[in-house]
């Protein structure tokens, strides 16, 4: 996906909110303006490229990292731990609550944030006049334009291209080596949460990441990223692999949760915890590693 | 024991202001006793003072001679019956069922009414002519009709004592005589001794034998309604001139003197 | 006809219409056994709806009988657990325990109810000393207090969930009700240890009726019926606290039960407590199993149950109260 380079005839947008009419990667570069539309749909002006960034997200972190603009940021949430550098970052709050303060504070070039849960930081931000950027992928193609606009947003880097499309193969090649045909693919449970019971639907990442590692999500049916689900139609889906995604239930546990011994997962001993959910549940460079993982022990079975 | 109810040395402050001062009070069984004085004179605590529901800071309450304080509630409520100055119930029931509360000293958590109960409840709401709306609910009726009801209650109770706080309360004249041919009845086939509390003097005077006249929580004449209801007593108390007759051997106040009428804000 | 019905208090009627809404509830249970996300078929699914339906029975039960009791002794027929900040107490003891041990795993299905249990407690505890008022405890100063008390929690609840970051899903569906816990052997003990409060709570509760039926002529004339009434009070009202903290624990909050369901039994049966408190316990089991039926059925995610008596409560309490205004 090539980031196209044709000049906009539009005038200068000065509102941030006018996202409707452009997609992710109707941008735009003139002499001393630098327009990209994001992954929700909103152009964002820049005068001169980002040196000072702030990320609100961990897995934004990772992004940044990946793509060698590490060094640009100057402010992170508290929760972004990897690469190890990260923590090194001065924190700017966490994710549901950013410290506005600290963010003007730092007087940032960009800040980048992530799904619509942040919405309502965007607003406030605007109003002093600092750009805000989102990246928002639902899956591993989108992420990678993501991740490819972005890097146009920051200046493209051999070494950054590189990174894209090296994962790019990683991630062709994983497809491969994991690939299974519908009626082989073994039925996964992915639990985020235990009380309450909550799963990922098909649109969340990682439930791609599922997909990719060969398994089939049981709860594909259910309408958000993250659902509360009822345990009866998890029991009766009877899924072949669990995984737990929380840090709150060991893998022995299911076995004592009533009613639930009857799953084959259960039944079997395939119920995994000990993938680190970071890996999974971030949206970011990980998410081939994360593949991987999940995909080795789908296959521990057979 | 001749006895009924006495109070020695009794008092009672609230909020550091003394409400009722070293009241002793000795009243025979079988007696009326009228209660006047000015609004805020304490009567009403007195009464419940002797009902147990207020404890005196000092002296002691006794009935038939035993202390108020060693009685179990259930003694008690067989012993004395009050009537409270306003009637404030909640229970949307019929009027049957509220006099039949009345009865439960006598009857067991759950124990169903015998039919003893149920006379009891039957006659005394014959006594103050409520039967006939035994079965409507009692936030039906007028306020003169639930007092008549909350009588009927305190009535099937059936005790030997009972404290009435003015109970001809929103009563016209006709029920109001009614009510109090019922205390002279009682008191006259079952030897009910009665203290009431009532503003209307006139009444107290005619029913009453003895009239305990109160002032600032203090007694201020204790006797017979002809000695205590003097113009000067009455003057004293409520700051009124009366004209007061004797009638039928008892006072009765035919109307207040005209006098300089006193307003407040005609300096 | 008007000798049966001078009748009062009558044990067999009692039975007979307690007997009406018991039957009414097994019905309840039996059709919401067989309705929920995943059919019909699976003996397992009964492992897993049987539990459930049992807990809502016990929730229910002893909302509608914690609500009817608060009526009696508050003699106000909008007081509930809620309004008295008792079960707002239990949810913060709750979420203080949901944020404190959100890290480990088994010391948190034994903690959490306890810190629940504990924060109703001290909740009705604080309430009951700031209302006394020279060795009583007059009603409109327990129900003031009551909501003082509540909102001040409220808003603690409300700044910790400033805090919490990972936590605030399972928070929020302490604050809105929520019944589909999994079980495990911990959580068995839990309801189990629940179940024996209520039951005891509830006995004692039952001993009292009549003591309720009594208070409503007023303090001073049930007290001269025998009632000693500070005690009374107090026994009562420490009872449904105690256990309306005990089943907020793991139900959290839901609303809307404890207020409606004695109102539409006085209806019905009549207020005499001797008859309403079971008869309340009984319907608020019922509406409690549908409504989680429809919580768990109707959309593809969970609904929480609270949400659910929210919706449905709401309204109906607006027509109770225009109903018992119209004619008066």
């Amino acid at each position: 996906m090539k980031r196209s380079s044709h000049r906009l005839a539009a005038l200068l947008i000065l509102v941030f909110g006018s996202a409707a009419c452009s997609s992710p990667g109707d941008n735009t570069e003139a002499a001393n303006i630098i327009k990209f539309t994001d992954d929700l749909g909103r152009v964002v002006e820049l005068s001169k490229r980002p040196e000072r960034i702030i990320s609100l997200a961990p897995n934004i972190t990772e992004i940044v990292f990946f793509l060698g603009s590490g060094e640009k940021l100057i402010g992170v949430t508290s929760y972004c731990d990897w690469p190890p550098q990260a923590r090194e970052i001065p924190r700017v709050g966490d994710f549901s609550h950013p410290s506005i303060e600290r963010i003007v504070e730092l007087s940032p070039d960009l800040v980048l944030t992530t799904s619509h849960e942040q919405d309502r930081w965007i607003g406030k931000l605007f109003s002093l006049g600092i750009p805000v950027y989102s990246v928002y992928p639902h899956d591993c193609e989108a992420l990678l334009n993501s991740m490819e606009n972005l890097l146009g947003l920051l200046g493209d880097t051999p070494a950054g291209l590189d990174s894209i499309r090296i994962m790019a193969e990683k991630l062709a090649k994983l497809g491969k080596t994991f690939h299974l045909e519908g009626n082989e693919r073994p039925g996964v449970f992915i639990e985020i949460s235990k009380s309450p019971l909550m799963t990922a639907g098909s649109s969340s990442f990682v439930s791609d990441l599922i997909e990719r590692a060969g398994g089939r999500n049981i709860a594909s049916g259910l309408p958000r990223d993250y659902c509360v689900i009822n345990a009866e139609r998890v029991i009766k889906s009877d899924p072949d692999i669990v995984f737990l995604f929380h840090g709150l239930s060991k893998k022995e546990e299911l076995s004592r949760r009533i009613g639930w011994g009857s799953i084959g997962a259960v039944k079997k001993g395939r119920v995994y915890d000990d993938i680190d959910p970071d890996i999974v549940l971030r949206p970011g460079p990980r998410a081939v590693l994360g593949i991987k993982e999940i995909g080795e022990r789908l296959r521990e079975g057979n | 024991m001749s006895e009924a109810l006495r109070t020695e040395g009794v008092c009672f402050s609230y909020d550091s202001k003394q409400v009722v001062e070293s009241m002793d009070l000795n009243v025979t069984r079988g007696e009326i006793v009228g209660v006047i004085g000015k609004n805020g004179s304490g009567k009403t605590t007195l009464l419940r003072l002797i009902a147990g529901w207020l404890k005196p800071g000092a002296g002691e309450v006794s009935l038939f001679g035993r202390s108020l304080d060693g009685m179990n509630s259930n003694g008690r409520a067989k012993a004395l019956a009050l009537l409270s100055q306003s009637a404030e119930f909640t229970m949307d029931t019929s009027v049957f069922e509220l006099v039949l509360l009345g009865r439960a000293p006598y009857l067991g958590r759950f124990q169903e009414p015998e039919r003893a109960d149920l006379e009891m409840v039957r006659w005394a709401m014959e006594m103050t002519d409520t039967r006939a709306f035994s079965l409507k609910p009692v936030s039906s009726l007028s306020a003169g009709e639930r007092q008549r009801v909350m009588i009927s209650r305190v009535l099937a109770q059936g005790t030997p004592i009972l404290l009435l706080d003015e109970p001809t309360s929103y009563l016209d004249i006709a029920h109001q005589r009614m009510v109090m041919d019922n205390i002279a009845w009682l008191r006259k086939e079952r030897g009910t001794t009665v203290l009431l509390v009532s503003h209307d003097v006139n009444l107290t005077s005619h029913y009453t034998d003895r009239v305990l006249l109160m002032a600032d929580g203090r007694k201020v004449a204790w006797g017979p309604g002809l000695e205590v209801l003097t113009k000067n007593n009455l003057k004293d108390t409520y700051g009124v001139d009366l004209v007061i007759e004797e009638r039928q051997g008892k006072k009765i106040i035919l109307e207040w003197e005209d006098g300089e009428t006193r307003v407040p804000w005609d300096q | 006809m008007k000798e049966i019905e001078e009748a009062g208090f009558s044990r067999t009627r009692s039975v007979r219409q307690l007997s009406a809404f018991f039957l009414l509830l097994v019905g309840v249970t039996i059709l919401s056994l067989y309705t929920g996300p995943a059919g019909s078929e699976l003996e397992i699914i009964t492992k897993v709806r049987l539990p459930r339906i049992l807990l809502g029975v016990i929730v229910g039960g002893t909302l509608a009988m914690s609500g009817a009791v608060f009526q009696g002794i508050l003699r106000n027929p909008l007081a509930d657990p809620y309004i008295l900040g008792t079960s707002t107490g239990g949810a913060l003891g709750a979420i203080i325990g949901l944020l404190i041990f959100s890290g480990s795993k088994m010391v948190s299905s034994i903690f959490i109810p306890l810190l629940a249990f504990a924060g109703s407690f001290l909740t009705t505890f604080l309430v009951y000393l700031l209302s006394r008022r020279g060795g009583r405890v007059p009603r409109e100063t327990l129900l003031l207090s009551g909501v003082i008390i509540g909102t001040l929690f409220g808003a603690v609840i409300m700044f910790l969930m400033t805090w919490a970051e990972k936590e605030l899903h399972e928070i929020l569906y302490v604050l809105m009700g929520f019944l589909g816990i999994i079980w495990t052997g911990e959580t068995v003990t839990t309801v189990v240890t629940v179940t024996v409060m209520v039951a005891a709570g509830s006995a004692i509760i039952y001993y009292h009726s009549r003591d309720l039926n009594l208070l409503s002529l007023g303090e001073e004339q049930a007290f001269s019926l025998g009632v000693d009434v500070e005690r009374t009070k107090i026994i009562l009202f420490f009872s449904a606290s105690l256990i309306t903290g005990a089943v907020v624990s793991v139900s959290g909050l839901i609303g809307f039960v404890g207020l409606i369901v004695p109102h539409i039994i006085r209806m019905a049966l009549g207020s005499d407590n001797r008859v309403l408190i079971p008869a309340s316990f009984l319907a608020g089991s019922s509406l409690l199993v549908v409504a989680d039926t429809v919580a768990r059925s109707v959309f593809l995610q969970e609904i929480p149950v609270g949400v659910v008596t929210a919706i449905f409560g709401a309204p109906f309490f607006i027509y109770l109260l225009r109903r018992e205004r119209g004619p008066g």
